[in-house]
């Protein structure tokens, strides 16, 4: 099963062509462990026929003591930084991939905030457009660097993503 | 249709210059930067040339400055009737209005703060056939009867709504006529989504329940047909708002003011107010189509989901033009942005409505002072 965890939460990619990757592996002894531990990064890699998603989890209820309630996503966004901070991470992704010879797939960079719909709305919004010029075309380029980037709440990631069902760890099946 | 409107010491505005799309232009902008003003004056200069706005076919320079004077006066209500209470406050100059037209018709209109009647360029081009339709903030599907009936007493309506008003309910109360081809499937698409259609017979307003459907040998029958839920009709005031806003673009397109591609612009104040959310989307849908037929919009809104749908919506050989209104931050000079990329307006007020929920949100459950 296509399932990738990323603390509390859980994604199946029922329709990824290769096993999907946990691209923010942190164990040495797994074969995608990222080396570079500093370096911004999204959590996940999904490949499908003609697409790579990159996609980054941020949750907003995580039950853990260590960051309750995503206490450290929540300041980004009260300070003004969270934008940026997402940006960074489909950036430094998409030159690690190039780096290691696996970008040969236009790339569509996928955002999971569990807030409700009207506050990842603008976070929506606030991302494009610190990515804006990616999302253009120049007239001199032959490759798509950022095909499309969505923010989505659970509510509008079922929708948009009824092949990639999340569950909840700590919980019974979310969506 | 109307290209461009450069207003000079009027009202709010010291001096703004806006260029329009021919398809759709959406102005956005805090609340007392002057979008309703900037939307009426364009209205009204659109209006200047226009047989109808005339009363007679005469092109003479003074009776269209006169009409012209009357209309300003009726469509800003400026205190005491007087019209250089519209001069920008402050200014000695004249205040000066100046559009162009796809006609090529070029029309400037000035007046002192001391005039009683508005100038015109010496070189005035003559009637022009367009003119505009105006929908302000208010639905006026409820105050037909009020406003059709010999018995209302017209001074008292004339203080209560300005001109616009008075305008679009002359449209309205126009005899039905064929829906033109190009906006049949506007028409349909407000119906069905509304579950029915408005019948305006004066004074009286009915909505009558049904939708359209494709007649089973379709081959045969291009057109759909209206199948009546029943025969009977119920009083418009039963509908809800929101329907009843979105009944007034359905009956301005059974009576041609709309979506003929021939029309002058419309002109739409806060189209949000008194909507469902639901229903933009259908909305915004219909306006694209017009827009498709050539029809030019313009639309004045605060609203975050029905700026979203004109982005979300736009199709290829589609044009929108979003115009931002802002006060410089030193200066306090009303200033206008206008580009077509949404991700490129900036300062974008509505957005930053929705960043300060998002925000405070955020400093609530991180212990930062909200």
């Amino acid at each position: 099963m296509n399932e990738l965890e990323e603390l509390d939460l859980a994604i199946a990619f029922k329709n990824a062509v290769a096993p999907p990757m946990k691209f923010d592996q942190r164990d040495d002894n797994h074969n995608d462990f990222h080396d570079l531990v500093n370096m911004p990064r999204v959590d996940f890699v999904v490949e499908l026929d003609n697409e790579v998603y990159f996609i980054e989890l941020k949750d907003t209820n995580r039950p853990d003591a260590a960051d309750l309630g995503g206490a450290t996503f929540m300041k980004k966004i009260a300070n003004g930084k969270v934008e940026q901070s997402l940006a960074e991470k489909y950036l430094y992704t998409f030159f690690f991939r190039w780096a290691e010879s696996q970008l040969n797939k236009q790339v569509h960079y996928v955002c999971l905030i569990t807030l409700e719909d009207p506050m990842v709305n603008i976070l929506a919004d606030d991302l494009a457009t610190t990515l804006r010029h990616l999302l253009k075309s120049s007239k001199r380029w032959t490759r798509q660097p950022l095909a499309s980037c969505q923010v989505h709440s659970l509510q509008s990631w079922a929708e948009a993503f009824p092949e990639w069902p999340i569950r909840r760890l700590s919980d019974a099946v979310v969506s | 249709m109307i290209e461009h409107l450069k207003l000079t010491n009027f009202m709010a505005f010291e001096e703004v210059h806006i260029q329009f799309s021919p398809r759709i232009n959406v102005i956005i902008g805090e609340n007392g930067c002057g979008k309703t003003q900037l939307l009426k004056a364009a209205y009204a200069m659109s209006c200047a040339g226009q047989k109808n706005y005339q009363d007679s076919s005469s092109s003479d320079l003074a009776e269209v400055e006169s009409t012209l004077t009357y209309k300003l006066k009726g469509i800003f209500r400026p205190s005491k009737d007087k019209l250089g209470v519209l001069n920008h406050r402050g200014s000695k100059s004249n205040s000066v209005l100046e559009s162009t037209f796809s006609s090529g018709q070029n029309l400037v209109a000035s007046f002192s703060s001391r005039a009683s009647q508005i100038k015109l360029n010496a070189k005035y081009p003559g009637v022009s056939a367009e003119g505009g339709v105006f929908i302000p903030t208010k639905e006026v599907m409820s105050f037909l009867d009020g406003f059709s009936n010999q018995e209302s007493d017209r001074p008292t309506l004339e203080r209560l709504f300005d001109m616009t008003y008075f305008d679009l309910i002359e449209k309205l109360l126009k005899p039905v006529d064929e829906v033109e081809e190009k906006a049949i499937w506007a028409f349909e698409k407000i119906t069905n989504y509304i579950g029915g259609k408005f019948e305006i017979d004066p004074p009286k307003i009915h909505f009558r329940a049904g939708e359209y459907k494709a007649y089973k040998e379709k081959e045969k029958y291009e057109k759909n047909y209206f199948a009546a839920a029943s025969e009977d009709a119920f009083s418009a005031t039963m509908t809800a708002e929101g329907f009843r806003k979105v009944g007034v673009l359905q009956s301005l397109l059974e009576k041609n003011a709309l979506g003929s591609g021939t029309n002058g612009p419309l002109f739409w104040d806060e189209p949000e107010a008194n909507m469902n959310p639901k229903l933009m989307r259908m909305m915004v849908e219909v306006l694209f189509e017009l827009s498709r037929s050539n029809q030019q919009i313009i639309v004045a809104t605060h609203d975050y989901v029905l700026l979203k749908w004109f982005n979300l919506l736009v199709g290829k050989g589609d044009h929108v033009r979003f115009h931002v209104l802002h006060r410089e931050p030193i200066s306090k000079k009303l200033k206008l942005l206008s580009t077509e990329d949404y991700l490129e307006i900036d300062p974008n007020p509505i957005s930053e409505a929705f960043r300060d929920l998002t925000v405070t949100h955020a400093k609530q459950n991180t212990g930062i002072k909200a």
